[in-house]
């Protein structure tokens, strides 16, 4: 079922529709994200951003519609502990309706998100936090890590170098070893940043990164998020209330209001769009 | 490198081991009774059962009310095996190992997809028909007249009540070194992301009906294993010992000793089982009745949980998180620089 | 002696006692949000009391229950006031593990209080039976039906009918917003406590003259009360009362035609299985969406 996405698109929403009780949270939402680009979501309070990306990581099963995303089987075949094929070429990739699939299993795919108020464990440690990214990646079973048999210890070694320069990455190395709880909400929103690292993802999603941080600090975060795309080649889609940051690092713009479809464009021309101008002056009024 | 030794959990394990198991030979040449053996070696048992249900408790949030249940069911199978069938002691052990967790699995697999509360209800209900079974089931448990059972044979060699001791404490430390594998490194960073917040450990990848029926078959097996470990120690086993209040018990041994430690968790069992034992039985006046030990358990639950949620573990804990976020405080500093 | 209709009125008989119990965890469960494990032993404790004063007293019944209300009040009372209100920052599972310890704490309590020999309680109605399609019941058996389908009726005209009832049901949905309108939900909270203490022993006072009061006497009542609200769902009042009835009957006939030792046994796997097709119990809205 390859021709659900175009050529070079990660990501494909059609026609996503949900309705709680009755109200309709979302209605007939359609816009895809192309490989390696920064997307943004935007939409006045309420208008259903989160809940569309509630429907694309599977935490809301939609009512209708399908979330296509592409992906790399060789990465699934490796979660799965199969061997691979030999294949010999240029690297396939597969599409994939989302819809319905596990929860947990949806970060196989290469699709990581973010919290709006970031879900760190206060207990560990910050590289122990970013190794948490790396979850699905381990191959050693249940008893191999309870025995500390000798691939559990080989894993952990490599997963542990690998999350330090992804804390490095972020600037955050010297942290490494101390617990996440009690550290600033700067830090604590670079160490999500960092965990979604760890599972190379090709699409981030990131749920309100700007809500919390002050006008440097959101400066900082758009740098970031350009530097993760450079360095990671993956997509980044930004459920955003925050228009500067949205209008500074986006590259295309979709706009929702009360879960309906509004417009979709690059910046320029979703400043311009009167639908969305009067969503906006709308909620301000 | 030798910071690295010092530095080693397992070796601690292996340490508080060693301690343990000089108990008797030091314990008899400076006057220590058998009975506080014998209690010291029950209180053991209590931590090595009440390891697990805190996996549970404290990583999952989950309550089980059935290990009475399935240390009963420990406790007969290790009879059963080791004197009916004679098949000698490692089968023993491993009969009281697997049959609980199977059946505990069916009952997890059951109730942990409805509601995690459920799991409590569910447990309840188990350990009530294992009760019943372990009253009315006379070719395996002789019911209410008791099993009787004898010290094991381990490679030929005759045990005696200090071997048995040496044998609990060395259940004890590999327990302690399972369960602090699994609380550490990959499962252990699950465990943690689930407790601190399901939906968060699910877009992580973490499959939680997994890690739950997990954390309840740890439970149960650790279960298993204090109840034929109670059957060899005691050399014999009657249904009234495995009923609610055991497993309440080990509740308390839990919440008291703190929810997700190890050396909390032994502490725990001393509180809840050998000071009421060792020392307000022998109090005057109050020291005879009958209740007392139910009373302190069950206020001690109620005090940790509204005044020290941590329980006795906390309390350390409180110390220790002043220093590291003095130390965190300084690092960021550096960062900023 | 007939097949059906005996074991029947029976069933009705211990129904009532388990449809109380089952009432008073509902309440609790639907104002504070725990799992109140200890109905049956607040239950035992003054059930126990009631004992102890027509024993030891010589008070006739109905004054030593008059007694057990007073105790059951009391308990709810001190325990929602010095422990369950305090707890707003513990989590529900604490909670439950509170009600846990009451257990033991009232399991260590009565034998000091009340003394270690078990006591008898008798019936209300000493003597005299109804015969009904050539089966008999006692008068007795006929009072505890009736109280028990009285209790249950007249509970839901007041939580649905009255004002108290809405205070009840407000605070149930929701907490917050309940008291932001003006509803004492703590008075709400408060006394649903006491009335499970009070449906606690009216169940026990039931349950008691047909075996001996001890500790434990209650302990098969809390387990099935239990089962009752699993099976009927914990969003309406009377989905458990309804499960209890259901309940005891299935559990009397499982052990007149199948197996008198194992009846309840099987009961409860029955009830586990059922459970895996429907999760919210027999009247349980399911919040399940389309897919």
């Amino acid at each position: 079922m390859t021709g659900a996405l175009k050529d070079g698109e990660i990501l494909s929403v059609e026609h996503l529709s949900i309705s709680f009780g009755g109200l309709k949270a979302l209605d007939d939402v359609s816009f895809s994200i192309r490989e390696k680009e920064i997307f943004g979501l935007i939409g006045p309070n309420g208008a259903g951003k989160t809940t569309v990306f509630n429907c694309v990581t599977q935490f809301y099963t939609p009512d209708a519609g399908a979330v296509w995303f592409r992906y790399d089987p060789e990465r699934l075949r490796h979660h799965r502990r199969t061997a691979s094929p030999d294949s010999a070429g240029a690297p396939q990739t597969e599409v994939i309706d989302l819809v319905g699939k596990k929860t947990h299993t949806i970060i196989r795919y290469g699709l990581v998100r973010t919290f709006q108020n970031v879900e760190v464990i206060p207990e560990l440690s910050l590289i122990d936090n970013v190794l948490i990214g790396a979850h699905v990646d381990f191959r050693a079973t249940m008893v191999e890590q309870i025995l500390r048999l000798p691939r559990a210890r080989e894993e952990e070694k490599a997963y542990r170098d690998k999350a330090l320069k992804a804390l490095e990455f972020m600037g955050l190395g010297p942290l490494s070893d101390q617990l996440a709880g009690g550290q600033p909400y700067g830090v604590l929103k670079k160490l999500e940043m960092a965990r979604t690292l760890m599972a190379e993802p090709t699409l981030i999603i990131l749920d309100e990164p700007a809500a919390g941080l002050n006008d440097n600090e959101t400066e900082d975060l758009a740098a970031t998020i350009r530097r993760v795309r450079d360095e990671y080649q993956c997509a980044i889609l930004l459920v955003e209330h925050d228009m500067r940051l949205v209008m500074n690092v986006c590259e295309r713009i979709c706009a929702i209001s009360f879960g309906k479809f509004l417009a979709l464009g690059t910046p320029a021309q979703i400043q311009q769009d009167k639908l969305v101008q009067e969503a906006y002056l709308g909620e301000q009024e | 490198m030798a910071l690295r030794i010092v530095k080693n959990p397992h070796l601690h394990f292996i340490l508080f081991g060693v301690i343990l198991a000089l108990l008797p030979t030091v314990g008899r040449g400076m006057g220590m009774k058998t009975s506080t053996l014998q209690t010291l070696g029950f209180m053991l048992i209590y931590a090595i059962v009440a390891l697990g249900l805190n996996l549970l408790l404290g990583y999952s949030g989950l309550i089980s009310l059935g290990t009475a249940g399935f240390m009963g069911l420990g406790a007969y199978l290790a009879a059963y095996f080791q004197d009916d069938l004679k098949l000698g002691f490692w089968l023993a052990v491993l009969a009281a190992l697997v049959i609980p967790i199977l059946i505990g699995l069916v009952v997890g697999v059951i109730s942990l997809r409805i509601r995690s509360i459920y799991l409590a209800i569910a447990t309840l209900c188990i350990s009530e028909i294992l009760l019943k079974t372990f009253e009315q089931l006379e070719w395996f448990t002789r019911g209410t007249a008791g099993k009787q059972s004898r010290y094991p044979t381990i490679f030929g060699a005759q045990l005696d009540r200090n071997a048995v001791f040496i044998v609990i404490v060395i259940a004890l430390v590999i327990v302690m070194m399972l369960t602090y594998n699994m609380v550490h490194g990959q499962m252990g960073r699950a465990l943690h992301a689930m407790r601190s917040s399901e939906v968060a450990a699910q877009a992580m990848g973490v499959n939680i009906l997994k890690y739950k029926l997990f954390a309840f078959s740890v439970a149960t097996m650790y279960a298993g294993l204090g109840g034929a470990l109670y059957l060899f120690f005691l050399r014999s086993s009657y249904p009234t010992t495995w009923s609610l209040f055991m497993s309440l018990t080990m509740i308390a041994v839990v919440v008291v000793g703190g929810l997700r430690s190890i050396y909390g968790t032994v502490l725990g069992a001393f509180v809840i089982y050998a000071v009421p034992e060792l020392f307000l039985k022998k109090l005057p006046v109050i020291g005879g009745i009958a209740g007392l030990p139910y009373i302190f358990s069950g206020v001690l639950i109620i005090l940790v949980i509204m005044f020290f949620p941590n329980g006795l573990k906390g309390l350390a804990d409180i110390a220790r998180n002043l220093v590291v976020r003095l130390r965190a405080r300084t690092a960021a500093k550096e960062v900023a620089a | 002696m007939d097949l059906f209709v005996q074991p029947l009125l029976r069933s009705l008989e211990t129904g009532s006692v388990y449809a109380l119990a089952a009432l008073g965890i509902i309440i609790v469960w639907r104002t504070s949000l725990v799992m109140h494990f200890a109905q049956g032993s607040m239950g035992m404790f003054s059930g126990t009391a009631v004992a102890f004063a027509l024993n030891r007293y010589g008070l006739p019944l109905w004054q030593a229950v008059l007694v057990g209300v007073v105790v059951a009040v009391f308990l709810g009372f001190a325990v929602d006031f010095v422990i369950i209100r305090r707890l707003k920052r513990a989590t529900s599972v604490g909670k439950e593990i509170i009600t846990l310890g009451l257990i033991m704490v009232f399991l260590g309590l009565a034998p000091i209080i009340f003394g270690t020999d078990p006591m008898l309680l008798p019936k209300a109605i000493p003597s005299g039976d109804f015969n009904v399609g050539g089966a008999t019941i006692t008068y007795n058996g006929v009072a505890n039906i009736l109280v028990g389908v009285a209790i249950a009726a007249g509970l839901y005209v007041v939580l649905q009918k009255t004002k108290i009832g809405l205070a009840v049901r407000a605070t149930a949905s929701n907490d917050q917003t309940a008291r932001l309108m003006g509803i004492p939900t703590r008075t709400v909270t408060l006394f649903s406590w006491a009335t499970a203490g009070v449906l606690g022993m009216l169940a026990a006072v039931m349950i008691a003259p047909t075996t001996t009061v001890t500790p434990t006497f209650m302990n098969s009542v809390q387990v099935t009360a239990l089962f009752a609200c699993v099976l009927g769902g914990f969003q309406t009042f009377y989905g458990p009362v309804l499960a209890a009835y259901i309940i005891a009957v299935s559990s009397n006939f499982l052990k007149l035609y199948v197996s008198t030792v194992w009846g309840d046994q099987i009961m409860f796997g029955l009830i586990l299985l059922f459970l895996l097709l429907r999760p919210n119990g027999l009247i349980g809205k399911t919040y399940m969406k389309k897919v």
